[in-house]
């Protein structure tokens, strides 16, 4: 009854909201041109991967092959689908007032997000591979090997469900997860230590030699991560618990309750969307990334390195969107006084929820830069990056500080072009003098220590002061702008 | 079904929402909730659902612990507010995937809803449209007939009087003196306006700040009592 009543809602859901039918048609279009191409190809890819090492991997056992790398790709695929998949939108909540049990909506929950558009697509290919490279060929226990495979994707798919309910309130431990897994790669690709490929070569290679302990530690563990796992969903299955709630909310319709840092994201982009914020935000802040980017690599990519200074001041390039999205969100007609100062939340923590979003951005942007690094086989900059990374962390804390001495006002149903007549400028040159130097410091520091990892270091230090400081930081910030809020507030009464 | 909490706390940070040390409500009473905001009546009818959990102590539902057992949610009614409902469905549909849930034939379903037509009149049902775009008070009647229609043997509703019309109000309280009588079914009902409370039930808690300050059996003087107390509170 459950599975059929949630599929028979999760239709009318999308029937019967805004363009629903042309929802639906996209859907199956999708389904059509994207999906099912993208799995005809694993499947096809999977089956013909034999042709692969006959002709370009020459030598090379597909069994040696697949084992070593498994681990890496369970990793690998669990990142992307805590970051690209999206949520299970049901209306679970309406199914706690039935003699529906929590437990059997957790477990179908568990199942259900297990059908993400994409995650069939490495599986179909997985599958074939091994039919067509184990059992084909008749490899001695591929059944073992195959069974291993599923049981640890299972336990991984597990885990990714627990971090993702936990992902709104502690994305920084995921983010440090992936860092030292890039980390302990890049050991290994660039100086041949053996890490996480040992650990998966061992499991997988003595799985094809007949042991049985590495199955029985994978079912154990994947049993541990389902039973964590679903136990982290039935929490979430309160109503107080706000991973889930935000489904139960859109069940309401319009009275939509988010959390603090999907509000704010929201808020901005209603905004922007309205014209009511410059739209170029985003194109500048995209712009900044690739120049950033390019500036620091492109050089090198074609004979030569650049300079270290070169590399510091593209690397803080892309940390300049993050910047300006604060500038934004604090400013007179902004996602904190348009939409969360009537939130009934403090100040405080509507701050905090504004740097969460800032912290997820560098994180992602940072993030990025990493993959881009190790790909080009740039590990010498990685440190540079840290280093970068670090600072603009910590100075993302003392912006703000910059910014609130500003008193700015714009009409709040104006549009942002042409208003320059309305805007009201107070105490802007003590923003420019706090927030100069903050710019400036990490160019000031590398040309004095040119290429030194002690300049890098130099510069993360203060980055870290503003990380370790932070609570004092979002105290004096939020002082200021309550004081500031009653400047405008009066400043509205004059007129 | 008898209604037992023990030692029940509900905490959140600092605050505390619901400290009541025992309670025990007798199969087939009809007991009232009353409280300002924030006293904790919608907190302590979650907390006897299982929609929240208790920092300390449990509820008990016909000697089953609501936050260990199952079997009780088959015999409970409820509608605390319309997050539950589901909202592009229609109140047929709704009453159909409710009534599936616990259990129930298409004709017990049907009967359900020409049963308590008074409550609903005409204005909601068959007329195709979605649980969204009904008014206010009419969300509130599918959500009351979907916990009614279960024939529960603890009905448990959150301001059932509140958006509702006078004549709906006057059925509605009409309709909880018949199920009592009835099915001797365990009825808890929160809200705000006294008048019905103590026309409607035959016990009345007094919730303030989280605790149960009184708990009496309606008398004639306990609406002027209700009164006196609310009227001091608003005096300080």
């Amino acid at each position: 009854m459950l599975i059929r009543s949630l599929a028979s809602n999760y239709l009318k859901s999308i029937l019967r909201s805004r363009f629903g039918e042309m929802k639906l048609a996209i859907k199956i279009l999708v389904v059509l041109f994207v999906w099912a191409p993208l799995y005809l190809y694993a499947i096809l890819a999977g089956l013909f991967s034999g042709l692969l090492f006959e002709g370009v991997l020459v030598g090379v056992d597909p069994a040696v092959l697949f084992s070593r790398w498994a681990l890496y790709f369970f990793i690998a695929w669990s990142a992307l689908d805590i970051l690209v998949r999206p949520r299970v939108s049901l209306p679970l909540f309406s199914y706690l007032q039935t003699p529906i049990g929590r437990v059997r909506i957790a477990l179908f929950y568990q199942a259900a997000s297990i059908f993400g558009g994409l995650n069939p697509a490495p599986f179909l290919f997985v599958i074939l591979f091994w039919f067509s490279n184990f059992l084909w060929p008749g490899v001695p226990f591929a059944w073992a090997w195959l069974l291993l495979f599923l049981t640890i994707s299972a336990g991984f798919h597990f885990l990714v469900n627990m971090l993702r309910m936990s992902l709104a309130r502690r994305y920084l431990p995921i983010a440090c997860a992936l860092l030292a897994v890039a980390g302990l790669a890049a050991i290994e690709w660039r100086y041949g230590v053996s890490t996480l490929s040992a650990l998966s070569m061992s499991l997988f290679g003595a799985v094809l030699e007949g042991a049985f302990w590495p199955l029985a530690a994978a079912l154990a563990a994947s049993a541990a991560a389902l039973y964590a796992s679903t136990g982290r969903v039935i929490r979430a299955l309160y109503v107080d618990d706000s991973i889930l709630s935000r489904s139960r909310a859109k069940a309401v319709g319009k009275n939509l309750r988010r959390s603090f840092a999907d509000g704010t994201l929201a808020f901005e982009w209603a905004l922007i969307w309205r014209n009511n914020r410059p739209r170029s935000m985003i194109f500048m802040a995209v712009f900044f990334m690739a120049y950033g980017i390019l500036f620091a690599l492109v050089p090198a990519g074609i004979g030569g390195d650049r300079a270290t200074f070169d590399i510091i001041w593209g690397f803080m390039m892309p940390a300049i969107g993050c910047f300006m999205f604060l500038m934004g969100a604090l400013n007179m007609r902004s996602t904190f006084y348009d939409g969360l100062m009537s939130w009934p939340v403090s100040t405080r923590s509507i701050l905090t929820a504004i740097f969460r979003v800032t912290n997820i951005a560098l994180a992602g942007v940072f993030g990025l830069l990493a993959v881009i690094l190790l790909s080009l086989q740039k590990f010498w900059m990685i440190p540079f990056a840290a280093y970068v990374f670090l600072y603009v962390l910590g100075l993302k804390y003392v912006i703000p500080y910059a910014w609130v001495f500003e008193a700015r006002r714009f009409e709040l149903t104006g549009k942002v072009f042409g208003v320059a007549a309305t805007q009201y400028h107070k105490n802007w040159w003590i923003t420019a003098l706090l927030a100069l130097p903050g710019m400036f410091l990490p160019v000031l520091i590398t040309l004095l220590f040119q290429g030194s990892h002690w300049g890098g270091m130099a510069m993360a230090a203060p980055g870290l002061v503003g990380v370790l400081w932070r609570r004092t930081w979002i105290a004096v910030a939020v002082r200021r702008l309550e004081k500031k809020r009653y400047v405008v507030m009066e400043e509205f009464r004059k007129r | 079904m008898q209604i037992i909490l023990k030692d029940l706390v509900k905490k959140y940070g600092d605050l505390v929402a619901v400290d009541v040390p025992s309670l025990d409500i007798p199969s087939g009473q009809v007991v009232g909730l009353v409280g300002n905001n924030g006293a904790g009546k919608t907190t302590l009818l979650r907390l006897a659902l299982d929609l929240v959990q208790a920092t300390q102590g449990h509820v008990l539902l016909g000697g089953e612990r609501v936050d260990k057992t199952t079997g009780w949610r088959s015999r409970v009614g409820s509608y605390l507010d319309e997050g539950f409902l589901i909202d592009f469905l229609n109140p047929e549909e709704y009453f159909s995937f409710v009534g599936k849930a616990y259990g129930l034939s298409l004709e017990e379903i049907e009967e359900a809803e020409s049963r308590y037509a008074n409550l609903f009149t005409e204005e909601a049902l068959g007329t195709g449209k979605l649980i969204r775009d009904l008014s206010a008070g009419k969300r509130k009647k599918v959500g009351l007939l979907a916990a009614l229609m279960v024939k529960p043997s603890v009905l448990v509703l959150d301001e059932p009087f509140a958006n509702l019309d006078p004549t709906s109000q006057y059925v509605l309280q009409q309709i909880l003196s018949e199920t009592s009588q009835e099915t001797n079914a365990t009825i808890l009902v929160s809200s705000h306006d006294l008048g019905h409370v103590t026309d409607a039930c035959e016990r009345i808690l007094l919730m303030h700040e989280g605790r149960i300050e009184r708990d009496e059996f309606i008398s004639e003087e306990t609406l002027k009592e209700l009164e006196r107390f609310f009227f001091r509170s608003a005096a300080v």
